[in-house]
């Protein structure tokens, strides 16, 4: 199969994978949502003819009126289109704190007056970011080293394993902790702890794959026909020893997710003012029985992502794995 | 196989060394130590002028050079003496050896829970792949797993303890315990149990049967299955005797990794239900820089990081003739 | 009763430094909140019953000599005796000490001890006793530098014979008697051990009310009363300490009965306890505690911004304590406008804390040199007025603030950033002196002596981290602390207390309420008028009692 008909092989098998699928545009309406979450949730206006000038804040706010109050901006303004959800994500506003959803503020407001709805919007950037940056760091670092280890064995194989059981002995949180003890605190830097943390089981599971794999015969038939090493690897052996990879691959980007909620509780995640799911949860906890929609939303959201990452995962890993494809053979 | 054994463990001692360096250094070279951190604990903070923790540091020896301090702490673990805790001076073993078995029942009990569970959802998720009972089974398991811990836990709280009284939310016994005869203190500290075990599986079980399931769904397209059929056997035998034991395979040494994890303990979980386990001894003693308790607790969980990763492998070539080590 | 120190995240409504030290108010008695259920049958005290509090974490030790956390001491305190004990209105008064003696010079304490006083394994408590805790208390190796900054202008401590001592100080000291009121530990059992790595650190043996039982690590901690006291033997049979450290797990287990007394936030006190349901179960306490909170002003840190005074009076101007204290605080608390707390005969009550009003501070500011640049923000001489500003991530109280005044300064063009950092790391900073400006609270002692957090000389080493250095608050400070009389005090501390609130070293802040709940069927819990714990004075709960017919804990 070429490699255009294979791409369109696999998108046609997700496609009919109908859970798969509603993850698949879950994921997408989401993302779509992270990166046009200034434009949603904003108290600047989208576009605003003010003093003669055509502004379009959301995009790019000039020098002057980098601290201007844009509420006073809008009434004076000739003409101003205002984004859907017209509160800022970190905008105090005292008088207005814990209220119930309400047409104003379609999913509530928080204790310090912030609309909830604007901070889930720009909190699913976060959300979005921690699974891919720390899942790709896991990736690329678990599977290269996982391949390197299996396929040639000997003492880089000694080596590499090695290496995986020392980053297996350090506890995640004394990470964590060094990060913030050391660097200035930061959400991606904790993103990338996390990376750099849950690599190691990627890479075992890679390397067990490999050792199997490589003694097979179709792998010893394309080393007598003489093909280079890397072909081999990257070729040959990885699309069939991807698929526990992936699976591990799917949890890591849901666990991330809820790692970043569960940092933030113990007070390691996101640093004020930035919104995340993870804070306005951990907000939620307090004020469970009086303000449900604290933890409710959040709650759902980290949820309703970690499922649709799962199941796009379950349908991608059933539609790549060569062996599954195969014709006829069923109970 | 036993010289690759043999070539193991003593490749490990360098390891453990290496993680025993690393685990020091970064310790003592973030901000903040020990000393400042006992004495801000005092009602109205006199302690903590320079003069004082200058005294304290010099007393706990922490104004000796890095390498000296390692050197001594190393010697010490070599008489097998882990040394004592700069926050409270109990003995660090003591400590742990408090601490261990409330993690280890917690975390034994989870991963038997787990497994019972998931295994038997694993093989029958693969038996009937995409028929409405695999994805649906699919679908709850992810969706418990996609539950955010902190919510799971309260909401358990609010319904078992505050609502109906069933579970008890907090300790891993009740205050009279000790007076109780045998039956009623199994069920006293079992009921103390249930809730934080509830926590610290329910998320297990979606990712061990996703395991299994991909795992056997793997074996079934083999060759040799075909064959086991072709030859007439039942489908139970096909199943159970055939596929089943090949497909527990990595099942198998994924146990092994579950070793380090077994004395994890969680820290959120912990806080919440008051279960004095590790994790919340390990947190609080990061948190009070209390060198010796880190690197103790360090030291139980690379050995047993390196010993599993051991059993592991060999339990991976014992069981799969395929493999060999040279 | 919580404190935020040792357990880090969930104590919410707190800030570092600030041990909310269950304490009372003047005018509010146990019954404010009485309802249609009046106080069961007045009869005389019986005996019995359970006290189930919550610590919220495991006490360092129980050696009240190396123990430097408040939860130690909440525990020994009932273990061990003291020389003297302060009673509910701060005064100070008579325990093993049944007297004291001043010499004219003001600088000789002879105490006179009872003879009746025995430890709880039977073995008499003497002079002996006294002398030898005061002397591991000044050994370095005990590791009790907290308590020995107490003891600096000592000059000698010496037994006259075994219910005699005398303290002799090197200069008259004011603040000295309160120091005395140490924990008394047993010689006989100590002088044989290692005093840091002692079994009787997990096993105390003291004199007091209540007798060690057991301990189980990060469980509970149990006491039994002590039926050989010396004193009045108390109603309660036994003590227990539990820890749960999440602040709504305990909240309901106060509310299901698992807790007998428990601190509330200020949340909790305005949402939750309001229903008659709740007020028929306990009474409610809100009183102020002889703290503060404050945001500290670096005069020297890396930019020079705080040096100046009015910049950092602008600062105090754009805090809207006001609208904290009702919306954070849920009008609860006290905003704070000195260094002593209100009930405090230091504080000076005509000084009215500083009123939220931006313009003010804009005008200041400007006075101060700061001119808005074309970006809104404010410039002097080309540098933008951007800070860093310090909080733990633990402390919520902290963040909320952060986040309230960051927008009011956004709007003078003041930029915040704010800094979030874990608690060991936060502390070496402060104690570097290597911030700009930092939220932080103080936890005071009975004496208002100023010295070690505004004298000039603590300034390198001691705990004036904003490098305040003023000579007539240094002098005055030092005259306060070698006077005796205390009308001449007052007056001193009342100039000090006016030159601090109008040079605004710290933007004081607020004195944060304590609210606590106890169960009903406890009797004769009173409340002290002085801001202190309510089980920091005597007699506190060794008065509390319980009708036959309401104890709940009989069995053993």
């Amino acid at each position: 199969m070429n490699k255009k008909s294979y791409r369109h092989f696999i998108f046609r098998k997700i496609l009919h994978n109908r859970l798969a699928l509603t993850g698949g545009i879950f994921i997408i309406i989401l993302s779509l949502i992270a990166f046009f979450a200034s434009l949603i949730a904003n108290d600047k206006p989208i576009l605003v003819i003010y003093q003669n000038r055509l502004l379009l804040p959301c995009i790019y706010v000039p020098q002057d009126l980098k601290q201007a109050d844009w509420l006073n901006i809008i009434n004076k303004s000739d003409f101003s289109i205002s984004p859907p959800i017209p509160y800022s994500p970190i905008g105090v506003n005292l008088n207005e704190c814990l209220l119930a959803p309400s047409p104003s503020h379609w999913l509530g407001t928080d204790e310090n007056g912030r609309d909830v709805l604007a901070r889930m919007i720009h909190g699913s950037r976060i959300s979005l970011q921690v699974g891919i940056i720390a899942v790709g760091i896991s990736l690329i670092v678990g599977v290269y080293l996982g391949a390197m280890a299996g396929y040639y064995g000997g003492w880089l194989d000694s080596l590499i394993s090695r290496f995986i059981e020392i980053m297996m002995c350090f506890p995640f949180f004394f990470l964590v902790l060094a990060v913030m003890a050391f660097l200035e605190p930061g959400i991606y830097k904790i993103m990338i702890v996390i990376g750099l943390t849950s690599w190691t089981g990627i890479a075992r599971l890679t390397r067990g794959e490999f050792i199997k794999i490589r003694n097979e015969e179709y792998i010893l038939a394309a080393r007598c026909l003489g093909l280079s090493n890397s072909k081999i690897i990257f070729r040959h052996i990885l699309p069939n020893a991807i698929a526990p990879v992936l699976v591990s691959a799917t949890f890591g980007i849901a666990s991330a997710v809820l790692v970043e909620s569960s940092l933030t509780f113990l007070g390691f995640g996101v640093q004020i003012p930035t919104a995340s799911w993870g804070e306005i949860l951990s907000q939620g906890h307090k004020y469970l029985t009086i303000a449900w929609w604290l933890p409710l939303f959040p709650g759902l959201a980290i949820f309703l992502t970690v499922l649709a990452y799962n199941l796009l995962g379950e349908g991608l890993r059933d539609a790549l794995d060569p062996r599954l494809t195969g014709s006829g053979d069923s109970w | 196989m036993w010289s690759y054994i043999l070539r193991r463990v003593l490749l490990a001692i360098p390891t453990f060394i290496g993680i025993s360096l690393i685990t020091f250094f970064i310790m003592h070279l973030a901000p903040g130590d020990p000393a400042t951190m006992a004495l801000q604990g005092d009602s109205i903070g006199k302690g903590m002028s320079a003069a004082n923790i200058e005294q304290m540091k010099e007393t706990l020896g922490l104004n000796d050079a890095l390498p000296v301090q390692y050197f001594r702490w190393m010697k010490r673990l070599v008489c097998l003496d882990l040394g004592e805790s700069l926050k409270d001076h109990r003995k660090v073993t003591e400590k742990i050896w408090e601490a261990l078995p409330n993690t280890l029942l917690l975390n034994l009990l989870a991963l038997i829970v787990v497994y019972i569970v998931s295994l038997p959802l694993g093989v029958f998720s693969a038996e009937k792949q995409n028929t409405f009972f695999d994805k649906s089974i699919t679908t709850a398991l992810f969706i418990l797993y996609a539950i955010p811990v902190i919510w799971l836990a309260l909401l358990l709280i609010m319904l078992f303890y505050v609502k109906l009284n069933w579970f008890p939310a907090s300790g891993i016994q009740s205050l009279d315990s000790e007076y109780m005869r045998w039956w009623p203190w199994l069920f006293d500290r079992l009921k103390h149990m249930i809730l934080p075990l509830v926590c610290f599986s329910y998320a297990g079980f979606a990712v061990i049967s996703r395991y299994v399931r991909s795992s056997m769904l793997e074996v079934i397209r083999q060759d040799y299955i075909r064959t086991a059929r072709a030859k007439g056997l039942s489908e139970h035998k096909v199943i159970y005797k055939h596929a089943l034991s090949n497909a527990l395979i990595p099942i198998v040494t994924l146990l092994g990794l579950e070793l380090p994890g077994l004395l994890g303990g969680s820290v959120i979980i912990e806080q919440i239900f008051s279960w004095p386990g590790l994790g919340w001894l390990f947190f609080d003693a990061l948190n009070s820089r209390d060198y010796t308790v880190i690197m103790g607790l360090t030291v139980f969980t690379s050995i047993l990081v390196l010993l599993s990763t051991l059993l592991s492998d060999i339990l991976y070539a014992v069981v799969d003739p395929r493999i060999h080590y040279e | 009763m919580r404190i935020s120190l040792n357990s880090k995240r969930f104590l919410t409504g707190l800030i570092p430094f600030l041990f909310l030290l269950v304490s009372c108010s003047s005018n509010h008695s146990v019954s404010s909140n009485s309802h249609s259920k009046s106080i069961h049958s007045p009869g005389p005290p019986t005996y019995g019953d359970w006290l189930i509090r919550n610590l919220g974490s495991d006490p360092q030790t129980l050696n009240p000599v190396t123990s430097s956390d408040l939860y130690s001491s909440y525990v020994n305190d009932l273990i061990f005796s003291k020389m003297i004990d302060v009673d509910s209105d701060g005064n100070i008064i008579p325990s093993v000490a049944t007297s004291w003696n001043i010499s004219k010079d003001n600088k000789s304490f002879i105490f006179h001890l009872r003879s009746d006083v025995k430890f709880h394994d039977g073995v008499s408590l003497t002079a002996y006793d006294v002398k030898y805790t005061w002397d591991k208390i000044m050994d370095p190796k005990s590791l009790a530098e907290n308590k020995r900054a107490d003891f600096e202008y000592v000059d000698r401590f010496e037994v006259i014979n075994k219910d005699t001592l005398r303290a002799v100080y090197k200069i008259p000291f004011s603040p000295a008697l309160e120091s005395w009121g140490f924990s008394i530990i047993p010689k006989h059992i100590f002088e044989k051990e290692d005093f840091l790595k002692s079994d009787y650190n997990k096993n105390p043996i003291g004199s007091g009310p209540y007798v060690f039982q057991k301990w189980k690590s990060n469980q509970y901690i149990m006491l039994t009363a002590n039926n050989n006291y010396w004193g009045t033997k108390p109603y309660l049979k036994k003590i227990v300490f539990k820890m749960i450290p999440d602040q709504t797990v305990s909240f309901n287990s106060l509310l299901k009965g698992d807790l007998d007394v428990e601190g509330l936030t200020p949340l909790q006190w305005k949402k939750f306890s309001k229903s008659s349901d709740f007020e028929n179960k306990f009474y409610k306490m809100n009183y102020y505690t002889r703290s503060f909170s404050y945001i500290a002003w670096n005069a020297n840190g890396r930019n020079p911004f705080f040096k100046d005074k009015k910049v950092r009076q602008a600062m105090s101007y754009s805090l809207n304590r006001e609208l904290i204290k009702e919306k954070v605080f849920y009008g609860l608390g006290e905003l704070c406008s000195g260094p002593f707390y209100p009930k405090s005969w230091a504080n000076d009550t005509t000084i009215k804390p500083i009123q939220f009003d931006l313009n003010k501070a804009r005008l200041l500011l400007s006075e101060a040199g700061w001119k808005p640049g074309k970006d809104g923000i404010l410039y002097k001489n080309g540098v933008p007025f951007r800070f860093k500003f310090l909080l733990t991530s633990s402390s919520d109280l902290g963040k909320r603030i952060t986040i309230i005044y960051q927008e009011d300064l956004r709007k003078i063009g003041v930029i915040l950033e704010p800094q979030q950092m874990e608690w060991a790391t936060f502390l070496e900073r402060i104690k570097d002196r290597d911030y700009e400006a930092a939220t932080l609270g103080w936890s005071l002692s009975l004496d208002p002596d100023p010295y070690m957090i505004w004298h000039s000389s603590q300034i390198k080493e001691g705990l004036n981290y904003v490098n305040y250095s003023n000579p007539e608050v240094d002098r005055l400070i030092e005259e306060g602390r070698t006077t005796f009389n205390v009308k001449k005090r007052t007056e001193l501390y009342h100039r000090i207390h006016q030159i601090l609130a109008d040079e605004q070293p710290y933007t004081f802040m607020f004195h944060s309420p304590s609210l606590v709940a106890v169960d009903r069927r406890f009797q004769d819990v009173k409340l002290s008028n002085q801001g202190l714990g309510l089980f920091l004075y005597n007699p506190g709960q060794l008065n509390w009692w319980v009708p036959k017919d309401m104890q709940k804990y009989r069995r053993y």
